[in-house]
C-alpha cells in the first residue's frame, strides 16, 4: 500500500515538473520552428542563477524566479534577435530553417555547457533549503517542498494555458503555431511573436531549473543534458503545439520514469522512456494528441 | 472502343470535418487528353493527390490499367507508368537540369533503361523542351517558365502511360499558353495519356478532347468541351469569375 | 598527364605515401594523423547520409560507441577482422531499426531520436556491466591503431564513391534536394533513407571498433562521449559543399584546430569550436568551401553571395 501511495503521489510529482520542463521546448517549437536542442542547459543557466541568488544575495530560492525570469526573457529575446532572426532570414525553406536551426543549437548547448564549466567548474553545487515540513499521507512521508514545486509547476502550467487560451498575444500565439502564413496575412507580427514565444521558452527551462535546485543539490555544467531529452522526447508524445498532450504526457512519462525509480531500476529509466518513445513513434507518429 | 487507362470508383477524402473529395468517379480512355476543370477550391488537385498516391482516398478506389492503385506509395504508381507535374514546381534545386532530368530517369518506369539510352532521352527532352542551353544550370536559378518545362520533361522521362499536369498553364503569357498546347498535343502523339488540371477553361477547350469539372468536391460535369461549359452547372460553379469564356 | 588521370589516380599516390608516413613521422605525428584520418572518415560517413538528405543526425556518438564497445568486449577473444565486421553488422542492423522507426516520419523526430541515442546506450550498457557483469570499463591491448584506420577510411571513401554512383546515392541526393519529388518519380524514399543511414552508421562503428585500441581502458562513459556526435557534424558544416572535399577539409582543418586548442587553451577549445559551428551556420551557409569555390563560370560574374541571396529569393516565395 504505501509503494502505491508512493508512486501515485511521486510519479505526479515529477510529471508536474516534467510538463514544465517540456512545455518551454513546444512552445518555441510549435510557434518558431526551431528546435531547442539548448533548453535542458537553459534550465542549467536556471538552476545555478537561483544558486547565486540564494548563496550570494541570500534570497529565497522561490523568490529568485521572480527576478531569473524577466532576465532570462531578456537573454532569450536577445538571443533570438541576434542569431535566430538571421537564420530565419537566410534560410530557403521551412525545411532548411529546421535543420540549420537544430545544429546551430546544437553548438549553442556545447558553448553553454563549456562556458558554465569554465566559469563554475564541474564541481557539483547545492545550496540549503528549509524544509517546509512533510507531508504525511496514508503513511508515507513527503517532503513539503517537492509537493509545493509540484504545486507551483501545476499553476504555471494553468497560467500558461489561461495566456494562451485568452489573451490576444495568446491568440496570436497559437495563430502562429497553426497557420504561419494565414496568420500574417491578418497582421500578427510573425518576428514579434516568435521572438516572445522563444524567450517565454527559455524563461519556462530557466524555472524548471530553479526548481530542480531546490530540490537536490546536484547542480553541474552538464545537468541539462537528460532533461533536454526528455523535453524532447515529451515534444513528440505531445504532439506539436498540443498544450494538454504536454500535460498528459508529461505525467505519463513521469510516472513511467518515477515507477522505474522506484520499482525497477534507475539506470533505466531512459530506456523505459526510449522504449515508449518508439512505440508512440511506431503506431501513433503524430504524437498522442496530433492536431 | 479506347481502353479506360485509369478509373476512378466513388473517390471521398475528407481532412477532419472538410469534405474535399465526394464520390467522385470517372475515367481517362488511353490516348485523350482529358481536361479537368473547377473553380478554385473544388478539389482538383486533392484529386491528383489521392491517384498519384500522395494519400489515400477515405474511400473509393482508384484503378490503372486495370491493376488496383488505391492507397499505394506515390514511388510504386510512377513505376507502373502514372507521372505526375507539380502545381508549384519541385525542382532539385542544386542539381542542374541535366541532372535533374537524368536523376528522374533512373527511378521510373524506364529505370531498367540502358545508360546510353537514358541519356538520349534526356538530350531529347532537353531539345523538346527548350532547356538544351540551360543544360548545367542550376534548377534553382531557373525562371518560371522554364520549370514549368523542367517539371514536364521530369515527368516523362520516367516513360510514363499516363501523364498528370497540374495547371501547367497558370500564369504564362499567350505565347508560353500556346507552346505548352502544342507540347501537351506533342505528348499525345507520342502515345502518352494526359489529364491535365487546368483553372482556365478557354485554353482548355481547343486542346481537350473531353472535359471533366469539379466543383466543391463533386463532379458536375462529364463531357465534349463545347457543351459542357454551355451547362448552367458548370456556368454557375464558376460565377463570380472571369474564366468562362466559351 | 591529363586532369583526369591525375585525378583519378591521386587518392592513390595519396595513399601510398600515409602508408609509409610512420617511419618518418615519429609517434606523435603519427598519433595525430591516425585521430585526422578517424575524423575524416567520421565527417564522410556523417555526410553520406546527414549531409545529403538534410536528416540529421545527433547520434554518430552512439555507433562509434557500439563499436569501441565491441572492442571491449571482444577484443580479446576474437581476431581483429572479425571484431570489426561484428561492429560493421550491429551497427547496420542498429540503424536500420532505429532508421525504421523514425525516418517515415519528418526530419525532426529522426534528430529528437538520434539526440538521446547516445546517452541511451552509455546508461543501458551501464546498466548492464554493473548488474550483470560486474565489470566496469575494460581494459582493451593499447596499441597504434595507424594503419588500420587509415584502411578503413580510404576504403570507406573508396566505397561511398561508388555508392554515389549508384541508384542508393542518387536516391539520397534526391531526397537532400526534393523529397516530394523524388517519391512521386520513383524512389522509395523510406528504404533509401534506411539503407543510407544504416551504411553511414555501419562506418562509424567499424571506425569506433578500430579506433578503441589506442584507448587502452574503456568505459561507456568515453567510449558514447557526445564529442563524436558534435565534431563530425562541424566539421562537415566548416567544410561545407562537396560531398567529399567539404567533410575532408572540414575534419582536417577542425581536428587540427582541436590539437592546437587543446594544448594552449585545454578548457576553451569546445566553446570555440561550438562557436566556430554558429558563426559558420549563420554566416557560411555553404560552409569553407562554398565560400572559396563561389563562382559561375558560365553567367556573368556574381558578386561573392553571402547571406544576404537566400534573403532575395526567398523573400518572393
Amino acid at each position: 500500500m504505501r509503494i502505491v501511495v508512493d508512486i501515485l503521489i511521486g510519479g505526479a510529482i515529477l510529471g508536474a515538473v516534467y510538463s514544465l520542463i517540456a512545455v518551454g521546448l513546444n512552445l518555441q517549437y510549435g510557434v518558431t520552428r526551431i528546435l531547442n536542442v539548448a533548453h535542458g542547459d537553459f534550465l542549467m543557466i536556471g538552476a545555478y542563477l537561483a544558486y547565486f541568488c540564494v548563496t550570494l544575495l541570500g534570497m529565497n530560492a522561490y523568490s529568485s524566479i521572480v527576478i531569473i525570469g524577466p532576465a532570462m526573457f531578456i537573454i532569450g529575446y536577445l538571443i533570438y534577435s541576434v542569431v535566430l532572426r538571421r537564420m530565419v532570414k537566410t534560410s530557403r525553406s521551412g525545411e532548411d530553417l529546421e535543420f540549420r536551426s537544430l545544429l546551430l543549437c546544437f553548438g549553442l548547448s556545447f558553448v553553454i555547457q563549456n562556458f558554465a564549466m569554465a566559469i563554475w567548474t564541474a564541481n557539483y553545487r547545492g545550496y540549503e533549503t528549509h524544509s517546509l515540513g512533510l507531508l504525511t499521507i496514508a503513511g508515507v512521508d513527503f517532503e513539503m517542498n517537492r509537493i509545493v514545486i509540484a504545486a507551483i509547476s501545476v499553476a504555471i502550467n494553468i497560467a500558461l494555458f489561461l495566456v494562451l487560451k485568452f489573451t490576444r498575444f495568446g491568440v496570436a500565439m497559437r495563430a502562429t503555431v497553426d497557420q504561419p502564413v494565414g496568420s500574417q496575412l491578418v497582421g500578427i507580427n510573425i518576428f514579434t511573436v516568435c521572438a516572445i514565444s522563444f524567450s517565454l521558452g527559455i524563461v519556462l527551462a530557466a524555472w524548471a531549473g530553479i526548481l530542480l535546485s531546490i530540490l537536490s543539490p546536484t547542480i553541474n555544467p552538464f545537468m541539462g543534458a537528460p532533461y533536454t531529452v526528455i523535453a524532447l522526447v515529451l515534444v513528440i508524445l505531445a504532439g506539436i503545439g498540443s498544450f494538454k498532450g504536454n500535460i498528459v504526457g508529461g505525467f505519463v512519462i513521469g510516472y513511467l520514469v518515477y515507477i522505474t525509480l522506484r520499482v525497477i531500476h534507475p539506470s533505466l529509466t531512459l530506456v523505459m522512456v526510449y522504449g515508449v518513445l518508439i512505440l508512440v513513434l511506431i503506431i501513433k507518429p503524430k504524437g498522442l494528441f496530433a492536431r | 472502343m479506347a481502353r479506360r487507362l485509369l478509373e476512378a470508383e466513388d473517390v471521398s477524402k475528407h481532412f477532419g470535418g472538410l469534405v474535399a473529395l465526394n464520390e467522385v468517379s470517372f475515367d481517362v480512355l488511353e490516348g485523350e487528353i482529358l481536361g479537368l476543370l473547377g473553380p478554385n477550391g473544388a478539389g482538383k488537385t486533392t484529386l491528383f493527390n489521392v491517384i498519384a498516391g500522395t494519400f489515400p482516398p477515405s474511400s473509393g478506389r482508384v484503378r490503372f490499367a486495370g491493376r488496383e492503385i488505391t492507397g499505394l506509395k506515390p514511388y510504386k504508381i510512377c513505376r507502373m507508368g502514372l507521372a505526375r507535374t507539380f502545381q508549384i514546381p519541385k525542382p532539385f534545386p542544386t542539381l542542374d537540369v541535366y541532372q535533374n532530368i537524368l536523376s528522374v530517369g533512373m527511378f521510373g518506369r524506364g529505370r531498367d533503361r540502358q545508360g546510353d539510352d537514358l541519356k538520349r532521352d534526356v538530350d531529347n527532352a532537353l531539345e523538346q523542351f527548350g532547356l538544351a542551353d540551360k543544360r548545367s544550370t542550376p534548377a534553382g536559378d531557373l525562371a518560371v517558365f522554364e520549370l514549368r518545362m523542367l517539371e514536364i520533361a521530369r515527368a516523362l522521362v520516367t516513360r510514363p502511360r499516363l501523364l498528370l499536369l497540374d495547371e501547367a498553364m497558370a500564369g504564362l503569357n499567350p505565347k508560353e499558353t500556346r507552346e505548352l498546347s502544342r507540347i501537351v498535343q506533342g505528348v499525345r502523339e507520342g502515345g502518352i495519356t494526359v489529364l491535365m488540371i487546368e483553372h482556365n477553361m478557354r485554353a482548355t477547350m481547343g486542346l481537350s478532347d473531353r472535359v471533366i469539372v469539379l466543383d466543391q468536391g463533386m463532379k458536375i460535369a462529364d463531357g465534349d468541351p463545347n457543351e459542357v461549359c454551355k451547362d448552367p452547372r458548370v456556368v454557375e460553379a464558376y460565377l463570380g469569375e472571369a474564366y468562362v469564356e466559351c | 598527364m591529363k586532369l583526369s588521370t591525375f585525378a583519378r589516380y591521386s587518392p592513390f599516390a595519396v595513399f601510398v605515401v600515409l602508408a609509409f608516413l610512420p617511419s618518418f613521422a615519429g609517434t606523435y605525428y603519427t598519433a595525430l594523423l591516425t585521430s585526422v584520418l578517424c575524423w575524416i572518415g567520421l565527417a564522410v560517413s556523417w555526410h553520406f547520409f546527414s549531409g545529403t538528405t538534410k536528416y540529421v543526425s545527433l547520434g554518430t556518438a552512439a555507433f562509434f560507441g557500439i563499436g569501441v564497445y565491441i572492442t571491449a568486449v571482444f577484443g580479446k577473444s576474437l581476431p581483429f577482422p572479425v571484431v570489426l565486421l561484428l561492429a560493421a553488422a550491429v551497427c547496420f542492423v542498429f540503424a536500420a531499426l532505429v532508421g525504421l522507426v523514425t525516418l517515415r516520419l519528418r526530419g525532426i523526430y529522426f534528430a529528437i531520436l538520434t539526440f538521446g541515442l547516445a546517452e541511451l546506450l552509455n546508461n543501458a550498457i551501464l546498466f548492464w556491466e554493473t548488474q550483470v557483469t560486474g565489470t566496469r570499463g575494460r581494459f582493451v591491448a593499447s596499441m597504434e591503431v595507424y594503419y588500420p584506420i587509415l584502411c578503413i577510411t580510404f576504403i570507406l571513401l573508396v566505397v561511398i564513391v561508388i555508392l554515389r554512383r549508384t541508384r542508393l546515392g542518387r536516391g539520397l541526393r534526391m531526397i537532400g534536394e526534393n523529397e516530394e519529388a523524388a517519391i512521386s518519380y520513383g524512389v522509395n524514399t523510406t528504404l533509401y533513407k534506411v539503407l543510407g543511414f544504416a551504411v553511414s552508421s555501419m562506418f562509424m562503428g567499424v571506425l569506433g571498433a578500430a579506433f578503441a585500441p589506442r584507448w587502452g581502458y574503456i568505459d561507456s562513459g568515453m567510449a558514447f562521449s557526445s564529442l563524436y556526435s558534435f565534431m563530425p557534424a562541424i566539421m562537415t558544416l566548416f567544410g561545407g559543399a562537396g560531398w567529399m572535399v567539404g567533410p575532408i577539409v572540414g575534419a582536417v582543418v577542425i581536428s587540427v584546430l582541436q590539437e592546437y586548442l587543446l594544448t594552449t587553451f585545454k578548457d576553451y577549445f569546445l566553446i570555440i569550436l561550438g562557436a566556430i559551428m554558429m558563426i559558420v551556420i549563420l554566416a557560411l551557409p555553404d560552409g569553407m568551401t562554398g565560400r572559396l569555390m563561389r563562382r559561375r563560370p558560365k553567367a556573368a560574374p556574381v558578386p561573392p553571395a553571402g547571406p544576404g541571396a537566400g534573403l532575395a529569393a526567398g523573400e518572393d516565395e
